[in-house]
């Protein structure tokens, strides 16, 4: 056995615990709590100097899987985590991983796949990956975690297997959960028991030339499909081989089936994961009271452990499988099929099978809970009728005398349609081209105005996303709709069964709202066309986004954008993923901190300019294009109103607005407007319109005498001050260039009558 | 050198401990309680775990933080919530008003200590809360006063119920915990624990006083036969039930009437829309700030920075004058149609 210390960690923390011994080349991802952790972990490792492994902050898990496969295929050592949609997100790309035969290991962190969107876990999102032809190895606890990381390599690149490796845990219950664990004191120990990667054939070898995923049909296709069978088949055997050398260098065994007090047992419960250590201790209680219970836990989950569940039940009367996750019309989980079915594959068998779902969407499951179903199955065995073979856990019928309980007056059309704010067009002669005036009151009657969102949202204090949302409400008439992408504005406003909103909003996963929202506006047209709704309705479509948002779903926006529906995309930019814990973005300025981006011996930061997205979406050619910031708050009343004419009138708008992070700037809660005001001041953030393609400055901080260095607006948050260090000075330089260049750039457009 | 001596409180040592800390996001509890865990499970050598639930990675929402641990290694295998808890810490006390669930399974074995400038036998419990000790510590104003973090205090509180762990085990987990923070953010926490440690007051809970009524706050109760399909919320803006004076941290703005000419600067960058406005012909620029609606306050203080007179001032939350607390947005609202 070799040397090893004790700790107290979590899950993901001994997911970046393995990581630092097995020192992956590759690490491709994209943040989603609750595997988040894993990446953020690492990224400071790297920074400190622990590994040298390569962290590629992808536009979303699609994009991950993608570098991860590609990094794979030259025979890298690659490592991904996801969780929930993202695991969907990706899904793609992994029967591709698999079918081509490239090891990588995945941590799947589990947690319920939207909607409605669900942060905590269970096992929805781990059923779907059951047909992707990936290994799949269960971690119950942290110190699991840490071992079949390691078994994971090994066991994907193994010659007869060379397969993917997914390994799980289950979010929150393990990933965030400290227990002692045990860890390898030297890293050379783990590296002579996985070896050097062999690869039969790379992508990166130009003497040996391989095509890598060709065009193939039948009747070649099953052959290769037989061929992943076949390798499933190994993979079990090998699994056993290798926890058995695993054994021998750690002191702990991992068998591919679990029996906990099986012995004798007349029932059991199946379960998987964190809910399995739970149950042992209602089985221990059990046991002291004569009940001859006991659990059956698989850490192997493809390949299934079918040979060792039918030794481990063979004396058993009943069985009760408990799943987080339901197939439903099936009636049945998953587990409660694939059990049922090596069962039943001896037709004599008479064990009585119980299927229960459980604990969906994080439900906690305690021992009382396990005994419960423990009970179930002795009761099933005395013969007692009425106990039904498949039924929810845990569920709560609710008090049917509670309906929805109105609290706030609906907004009238009187309160809509106010005429705060007036907007006048005018053509310009021998052009299709308007010159628009608007005119708005003072903010003290505009503070009068029925906001379109309520107070008691879950924001951070001092968060600038609300007070930027109703400035930008403030400039719009009449009646909206709303689309909400994923981010910190969705989250705070809709914790069921409340929500800040009082106007209808719909909420898709933020790839996808332009999209979903162009479908409603296109559908809004033609009911009215057929005269389904009157037409006098009038509907003002927009969508708000996180900078996110933008990143995800930059490529659906684009061909949205390119479509021109008649709605409004706005994203407020807080330079970051803030709802998921502060990593960086795609709009996260060159060098900064972030949980994704740290500072350190071997990391100064974001490695990549910021993205100039107000100009990607002008190259669409849409008629409108503005950006803003919550510390000019009329500025902004006034671009939303030009902002609903041209929805109206010539289509497709995109607005982006600053607003602060107070969390993860490091910065004072009171101090928003102060920072926002120099980032516009610096240039950093220039304020301007694109109107039918001409560029218009809506503010020139040297007409003002108000021009800054990038530095002075960089010394206020406490993410960004290092970048004035003087061993920092080549990447404030590098900065500094890049905002001159744009910032010339953006002077030059204004100033030419075409541009 | 951090002063670890105990208060001289005499319990018994247990054999297992199961402990819940009850805080809203950014007051620092899934620290407290990863410190608590370690000194336990490395410096004892007990079994135990420690983890906590939270919502999205966001100031200003309830986290609870949990550590169990076994003074005689009984193995500590469950990550489920601990329902019925040895020791529930209250980082604030508004909670006890906002989220009357934190008394789930507080039992006669329960030692609840809650942050509050309050005498314990001054508080009262939902009907059926009978705990065994009731401490308070006044946590929010030390912090104030000392800028140590308010967990830092807490801990000072919380070792004096946790008998089980020695002074020396704790005293190396938070001197490592804080070896990172500068100089002078180390004798701020050093003075905050010390305060913490001799600050507590704690008396036994009589179980025949009054108890107060759950909190008269009904909120809806959806389940499978009640919650409208698909997970539709059908009723507008009914966030407005909620209530996050607890976000504050012991401060507020306080409004001078006398200085305030309603200008609407402070509508433009409140987050959490808690000024109230009325249309008034007789005022300025036709609208009139009747005031804050405290309930939605979290304490930010941007209003009083874009404040162009004198009429925001940072005050004490016990500051805010009791004829302001009635100021509605809701009434307000409802008063439009």
């Amino acid at each position: 056995m070799k040397n090893q210390k004790t700790s107290l960690k979590t899950g993901n923390e001994m997911v970046a615990e393995a990581a630092k011994m097995i020192d992956f080349h590759f690490m491709g991802y994209y943040p989603i709590t609750p595997s988040t952790e894993i990446a953020e972990l690492i990224d400071a490792m790297k920074a400190r100097g622990e590994v040298s492994t390569v962290m590629l902050p992808a536009d979303g898990e699609h994009g991950a899987a993608g570098a991860c496969f590609g990094a794979s295929t030259g025979g890298a050592r690659v490592l991904n985590a996801t969780s929930a949609n993202g695991l969907l997100y990706s899904m793609e790309q992994l029967p591709v991983q698999a079918g081509t035969r490239m090891p990588m290991v995945l941590n799947l962190v589990t947690r319920s796949v939207s909607g409605p969107l669900d942060i905590r876990c269970d096992h929805s999102d781990l059923m779907f990956a059951l047909q992707t032809g990936w290994i799949i190895l269960l971690a119950s606890t942290p110190q699991a975690v840490y071992d079949l990381n390691i078994i994971a390599v090994k066991l994907g690149e193994h010659p007869k297997v060379r397969l993917p490796v997914m390994v799980v845990s289950d979010g929150f219950f393990t990933s965030h959960q400290r227990q002692e664990v045990q860890i390898f004191e030297n890293k050379s120990d783990v590296q002579s028991f996985l070896g050097v990667r062999q690869n039969p054939f790379t992508t990166l070898d130009p003497r040996n030339p391989v095509t890598l995923g060709p065009y193939m049909n039948d009747p070649d296709l099953i052959n290769n499909k037989y061929q992943l069978h076949e390798a499933h088949e190994e993979a079990a055997k090998v699994f056993e081989v290798l926890t058995k050398e695993y054994f021998e260098l750690s002191g702990r065994f991992y068998p591919a089936l679990e029996t906990y007090e099986m012995e004798g047992a007349e029932s059991a419960l199946f379960v998987l994961n964190s809910a399995a250590e739970t149950t042992k201790d209602a089985v221990d209680a059990m046991r002291k009271e004569g009940k001859k219970v006991g659990v059956l836990k698989p850490l192997l989950l493809r390949p299934f452990p079918t040979e060792a569940l039918k030794v481990a039940t063979q004396h058993l009367k009943s069985i009760v499988i408990a799943e987080r996750s339901d197939s439903p019309g099936s009636i049945g989980g998953p587990m409660s099929h694939e059990v049922k079915s090596v069962l039943y594959s001896d037709h004599h068998c008479d064990i009585k099978a119980l299927s229960r779902i459980f604990g969906l969407g994080g439900k906690d499951f305690n021992e009382d809970d396990a005994r419960s179903l423990l009970e179930e199955g002795l009761r099933v065995i005395g013969d007692e009728v009425g106990i039904p073979s498949f039924g929810f856990f845990g569920t709560d019928r609710g008090n049917p005398k509670t309906t929805p309980q109105e609290v706030l007056p609906r907004l009238s059309p009187a309160q809509v349609n106010e005429s705060f704010v007036q907007v006048n067009a005018s053509l310009i002669p021998g052009t299709q081209r308007h010159v628009l005036e608007v005119s708005i009151p003072e903010a003290a009657l505009l503070a009068t105005k029925s906001k379109r969102i309520a107070p008691g949202h879950g924001a951070c204090p001092g968060c600038g996303i609300f007070s930027g949302l109703d400035q930008f409400f403030k400039g719009i008439e009449g009646d909206v709709v709303v689309l909400y992408h994923t981010g910190c504005a969705m989250v705070v406003t809709t914790d069921y069964p409340f929500s800040a909103h009082r106007v209808t909003y719909l909420h898709n996963l933020f790839q996808n709202g332009a999209p979903t929202l162009s479908g409603l506006v296109e559908a809004f047209h033609e009911k009215k066309r057929r005269g389904e709704i009157g037409v006098g309705v009038d509907i003002t479509f927009v969508m708000i986004t996180g900078d996110g948002g933008m990143d995800i779903g930059m490529g659906p926006t684009i061909g949205t954008a390119l479509r021109n529906h008649a709605m409004i995309i706005l994203e407020y930019d807080n330079q970051g993923y803030m709802n998921t814990g502060g990593q960086l973005s795609y709009t996260t300025p060159y060098g900064k901190q972030t949980s994704t981006s740290h500072l350190g011996k071997n990391s100064f930061g974001k490695r990549f300019h910021h993205k100039d997205t107000a100009q990607i979406m002008a190259a669409t050619g849409i008629s409108y294009v503005f950006t803003a910031v919550e510390s000019r708050g009329m500025d902004l009343v006034k671009k939303a109103a030009k902002a609903q004419w041209y929805a109206r009138n010539k289509g497709l708008v995109y607005g982006k607005i600053l607003v602060s992070c107070p969390l993860n700037w490091g910065s004072e809660e009171r101090m928003g407007r102060d920072i926002l005001e120099q980032a516009v001041n610096s240039c950093f953030f220039p304020i301007y319109e694109i109107e039918e393609g001409k560029t218009k400055l809506s503010y020139v901080p040297e007409v003002e005498n108000k021009k800054i260095s990038i530095s002075e607006w960089l010394k206020m948050m406490g993410k960004s001050k290092h970048l004035l260090l003087p061993e920092n000075v080549e990447f404030l330089v590098a900065l500094q260039t890049e905002i001159d260049r744009r910032w010339e750039q953006l002077k030059a457009k204004d100033a030419h009558p075409l541009l | 050198m951090w002063f670890f001596g105990r208060n001289k409180l005499q319990f018994s040592k247990r054999e297992n401990v199961a402990i819940r800390l009850e805080a809203i996001g950014g007051q620092g509890a899934n620290s407290a309680g990863k410190i608590i865990a370690e000194a336990a499970i490395l410096g004892e050598h007990f079994t135990g775990n420690h983890f906590s639930s939270f919502g999205s990675e966001k100031r200003g929402t309830p986290v609870k933080s949990y550590v169990r641990f076994s003074t005689v290694r009984k193995p500590i295998r469950t990550a489920s919530a601990i329902r019925t808890p040895d020791l529930l810490v209250i980082f604030h006390e508004f909670m006890m008003e906002s989220h009357p669930e934190i008394f789930e399974g507080v039992g006669p074995h329960t030692d609840v200590l809650i942050n509050s400038k309050k005498n314990p036998h001054e508080f009262q419990f939902p009907k059926g809360v009978h705990p065994r000790y009731v401490a308070s510590v006044p946590a929010t104003e030390i912090a104030v006063k000392t800028g140590s973090g308010l967990n830092t205090i807490m801990l000072g509180a919380i070792i004096s119920f946790i008998p089980e762990i020695t002074s020396e085990h704790l005293g190396q987990v938070i001197q490592s915990f804080f070896s990172k923070l500068s100089p002078e953010g180390k004798a701020a926490n050093q003075i905050g624990f010390e305060k913490g440690l001799h600050s507590f007051k704690v008396k036994t809970a009589k179980p025949d006083q009054d108890r107060l009524e759950p909190s008269s706050v009904t909120f809806p109760h959806f389940g499978y036969v009640n919650a409208p399909i698909g997970g539709v919320i059908t009723t507008p803006g009914n966030s407005v039930l909620k209530n996050h004076e607890a976000s504050r941290k012991g401060t507020a703005p306080l409004l001078n009437r006398n200085e305030c000419f309603h200008c609407g600067q402070c509508d433009l960058v409140c987050p959490d829309f808690c000024f109230v406005w009325r249309k008034n012909p007789d005022v300025g620029f036709g609208a009139e700030l009747l005031g804050i609606d405290y309930q939605y306050c979290k304490g930010c203080q941007k209003c009083i920075e874009v404040c162009p007179v004198s009429a925001l001032s940072l005050g004490k939350e016990e500051e805010i004058p009791q004829s302001e607390k009635n100021i509605s947005w809701v009434k307000n609202e409802k008063s439009k149609n």
